[in-house]
């Protein structure tokens, strides 16, 4: 009766530390996902992205054909999504990117080097 | 002795009960406070950037080039309403509105395009709403190719909700 006893309280302490190791993992992963929430929040290549996005859309909104605009983009890659006309702006350091939409028709092309994006407006 | 050992036994089932429900609460409390945090952060440091206003002015700006060309009204875009927008190099989606009315001298609307959700009352409210469009209302004045130069007025009036990208 006593090893029974003994042995159903061995489950119990099993029980509890599997709890215990759950909970562990839990907040392990809830950490993680905090700290990447707030490191993106504080670091300014998110807003920059934003900021981007707003102001090459807004640049693309008033330009007239025959335009280049030339964007200073050392650091973010600047692209065209042509099916849903959107700007998106995505800082090399993140996963994540910005975008922000135009309503101009003309053909855009965007071309680019080490240090620059050109976007032509025809 | 057959009795301790039941007590023995309903004592540990009812701890285990009891430790089960006190992780539970565990786990949801740590749930709040990750959630509290992310929040804050979330308030704090997410700064909305409303740039509708000035797109509004891009739309408006676009608008009143295609209507008019060196002040002359622009026939031949306006003949055709259905590809008005489509004539004027401009793509829009449900997040705008638009509204193109062209008066002539005695005031009798010769041309009008309307485009969108109807957002003119919420442009024109004084009242204090959370989710206000950004809008744009302006008036010019064009003349007509016609012999006589009538002079017609033009309004334009611009609404631009996006406020997912603008409020937050």
């Amino acid at each position: 009766m006593l090893k029974k006893n003994i042995l159903k309280e061995k489950k119990a302490d099993v029980q509890q530390m599997q709890f215990f190791l759950m909970y562990i993992v839990f907040s392990i992963i809830i950490l993680i996902f905090l700290l990447y929430f707030v490191h993106n929040s504080l670091t300014v290549e998110g807003s920059k992205s934003k900021i981007l996005a707003k102001e090459v859309a807004l640049l693309i909104d008033f330009a007239k054909p025959g335009t280049v605009i030339n964007v200073a983009s050392t650091g973010f890659v600047v692209s065209l999504d042509e099916t849903n006309r959107e700007i998106n702006v995505k800082a090399e350091k993140k996963l994540t990117s910005y975008s922000y939409d135009y309503f101009n028709s003309n053909k855009i092309e965007i071309t680019r080097n080490e240090t620059n994006t050109f976007i032509k407006i025809s | 002795m057959n009795k301790s050992t039941n007590n023995f036994k309903r004592n540990k089932k009812s701890q285990l009960g009891s430790e089960l429900i006190l992780w539970i609460f565990r786990f949801i409390f740590l749930i709040m406070v990750s959630m509290g945090i992310v929040m804050i952060v979330g308030a704090l440091y997410t700064q909305s950037l409303d740039i509708r206003k000035i797109e509004a002015l891009a739309l408006e700006r676009k608008l009143a080039d295609c209507i008019s060309t060196n002040g002359f009204l622009n026939q031949a875009v306006l003949n055709d309403k259905d590809k008005f927008l489509e004539n004027c190099n401009i793509v829009l989606n449900d997040e705008f509105y638009a509204n193109v009315t062209v008066y002539d001298s005695s005031n009798k609307v010769i041309f009008n395009f309307k485009y969108g959700e109807n957002l003119e009352p919420l442009c024109k409210t004084t009242s204090k709403i959370k989710y206000k469009p950004g809008c744009l209302e302006t008036s010019l004045s064009v003349a007509n190719n016609s012999i006589n130069r009538e002079q017609l007025t033009t309004n334009i009036l611009v609404g631009i909700k996006k406020f997912d990208k603008n409020l937050k």
